[in-house]
């Protein structure tokens, strides 16, 4: 897939080129270039010894909560996504303390708001909530 | 003029309070992630990097410089008390670390690590401080071919010494040398592989991408394998025997004198400083040395060779604008955030922050050995905080650390894919640092190839005609055959 990727890099940075040796376009040719042929080199050379590329059901979970957090965070808003991802995700780790979540996650969540709306003015998204902050 | 230079940083430094609390934070933050199994000095550096955008850049940078210094000094406590070195650095120290922590002798080891490791640091600092100007004035007769060959030169080290596949290593650099062509064409200003989205104008910003690889990544890793850690040992003091000092003190210096140098060859970096001076102990210890059963020179020759080598990494990212690891890229990366570009220019038009910046980095191996001594207890008992709780924290301040970059929920997409990236990278070891290195040197290689291709009209001779942009090109040349002939020997 990287090779595949590399390729159609290849093939787009033509697009840049001015028609000179100094173009826009030699350096994104020569690294795409380079990925292209070291990925097929690393197909055909023996290679160490690596894991299969897979990701765990624990690793996919807590993917899968940090994309919902990202994807609801513009319209529901961070004051209830942020607790809800920090207290899923120590969920998912195994945690079943209730204080222990419900305190660790409201605690850091707020903090980060603090410091991101006070310190830097720059709140994230506050959705539903925006009438309120 | 230099010692007054220096005198005048040491004012600066020391005048100042809010500077010398930002190295103390700095350290303490370092100590505790380097201690962290799992979490190394850069992933302390990337997630602390965005917290230094608001203020004093010279505070920002020793705040960098404090974690760095703590990270690798950091990886040691975990390496004598749990027998898993903190970070990559300390699995030298873990040899004679743990065997010592196993007769009880723990506080004892801890404390001939934290003394050898200011020792590495200080004498790293002032060779630092002597050379790098030197250096720099070398590398203001630099032009274009010269900076190109110099970041190729870069690159083959880091690709030569990261790993066991020169091909996954060399396709790592490419990988972040593309990445950094993401945006506008740095001479022509045109956009690139933009694809019509408006954030990727600017290019993938360094933040997000090394939060991503070095952190998020390490998260999914947990999430496979989460640590689980002995408990805690009964209460101890943590300060070395004037005996032990008195037996070590040559160790020590000749350590951190291997380790300033092995740290100052670009991609060399601390674990190799480490593993190298321990082997020089090794071979002048002789064959009936208890080296490995919890001899002190042990513990000594690998702490003070990291530290000694955090500030020789230093040397080529301040005097020439090239990382000689992954934790100097986040530094250089800070530079640039902070509106600087690093290099010999630089060097000689911010003489002030330059040398209040070296002041800070002496100050930052006493500020080392105030914490190592005092709160190293603190750190033994926090290294074990339950990982359900510590990982989840992690993830969270990676996200909102690539936030903070631009306020952008687009970074903090950008450090979940990197996050995914380097976790499979891992898997299928292709190594991380050198596309880091790709991504911080990409722009500034691109730039100067093309402007050394300009000046030649498109001739590539303009790189072997040039005595140094030659001696470059032929070093980075001979490392990546030398490590091809080294890898063929391994294998037959």
């Amino acid at each position: 897939m990287l090779v595949l990727l590399a390729a159609s890099a290849f093939h787009i940075a033509g697009d840049y080129g001015d028609g000179t040796r100094s173009g826009g376009d030699v350096f994104p040719r020569m690294t795409a270039g380079a990925v292209c042929a070291t990925g097929l080199l690393a197909l055909f050379l023996p290679s160490p010894a690596t894991e299969r590329p897979t990701i765990s059901p624990k690793s996919l979970r807590i993917l899968a909560l940090t994309l919902a957090f990202l994807g609801l965070m513009p319209s529901i808003g961070y004051p209830l996504v942020a607790p809800l991802w920090i207290g899923g995700a120590m969920w998912v780790f195994g945690l079943r303390n209730p204080f222990l979540l419900l305190s660790i996650a409201l605690g850091l969540s707020a903090t980060a708001w603090i410091m991101l709306s006070r310190l830097a003015f720059a709140p994230p998204p506050a959705g539903l909530f925006e009438a309120l902050f | 003029m230099e010692a007054l230079s220096i005198f005048q940083g040491m004012t600066t430094v020391l005048g100042d309070p809010v500077t010398l609390i930002f190295v103390f934070l700095g350290v303490i933050a370092g100590v505790f992630v380097g201690a962290m199994p799992g979490l190394t000095a850069t992933t302390g550096c990337a997630l602390l990097l965005p917290f230094t955008f608001g203020h004093e850049p010279l505070h920002g940078l020793l705040m960098l410089v404090g974690v760095f210094t703590g990270g690798i000094y950091g990886g040691s406590l975990s390496a004598i008390l749990l027998r898993t070195p903190g970070t990559p650095a300390a699995a030298a120290t873990m040899i004679d670390g743990f065997p010592m922590s196993e007769r009880g002798e723990a506080g004892r080891a801890i404390g001939l690590a934290t003394v050898a490791s200011f020792v590495g640091g200080s004498v790293g600092a002032i060779v630092m401080t002597l050379l790098a100007p030197k250096l720099a004035a070398l590398g203001l007769a630099f032009g274009p071919p010269e900076f190109f060959a110099l970041t190729l030169f870069g690159l083959a080290m880091i690709v030569a010494v990261s790993g066991d596949s020169l091909v996954r290593g060399v396709m790592a650099a490419a990988i972040g040398m593309w990445i950094s062509t993401i945006g506008f064409d740095p001479i022509a200003g045109s956009s690139r592989y933009t694809f019509g989205i408006r954030e990727l104008l600017g290019g993938v910003e360094l933040i997000p991408i090394l939060v991503g690889l070095f952190g998020v990544a390490q998260v999914l890793a947990r999430a496979e394998k989460l640590l689980v850690f002995p408990k805690s040992p009964e209460k101890e003091k943590f300060l070395p025997r004037l005996s032990d000092l008195a037996l070590t003190k040559w160790t020590a210096v000749k350590s951190a004198l291997i380790g300033v140098f092995v740290g100052s060859v670009p991609g060399a970096g601390c674990d190799i400083a480490a593993f190298a001076a321990y082997s020089e102990l090794k071979r002048s210890e002789g064959v009936g040395s208890d080296l490995g059963k919890g001899n002190p020179k042990g513990i000594v020759a690998p702490e003070a060779a990291n530290n000694a080598a955090t500030t020789g990494a230093l040397i080529p990212m301040l005097s020439l604008g090239v990382p000689g690891d992954a934790v100097t890229a986040v530094l250089l990366g800070a530079l640039t955030i902070h509106g600087f570009e690093p290099g010999p220019v630089f060097f000689s038009s911010n003489l002030d922050l330059i040398y209040a910046l070296f002041a800070g980095v002496i100050f930052a191996q006493l500020a080392l050995l105030i914490v190592g001594l005092s709160l190293t207890g603190l750190f033994a008992r926090l290294i074990r905080i339950d990982q359900r709780i510590m990982i989840p924290a992690i993830l969270f301040l990676c996200m909102i650390g690539s936030y903070s970059v631009r306020y952008s929920l687009f970074d903090m997409y950008v450090a979940l894919i990197f996050g995914c990236v380097g976790f499979l990278f891992e898997k299928v070891r292709i190594p991380l640092s050198p596309l880091l290195l790709g991504v911080v040197l990409g722009t500034l290689s691109e730039q100067n190839l093309r402007r050394s291709l300009i000046m030649s009209h498109g001739d590539l001779a303009i790189f072997v005609q040039r005595p140094v942009s030659l001696a470059l090109t032929a070093g980075a040349f001979f490392a990546i055959v030398f490590m091809v002939l080294r890898l063929r020997r391994s294998t037959t």
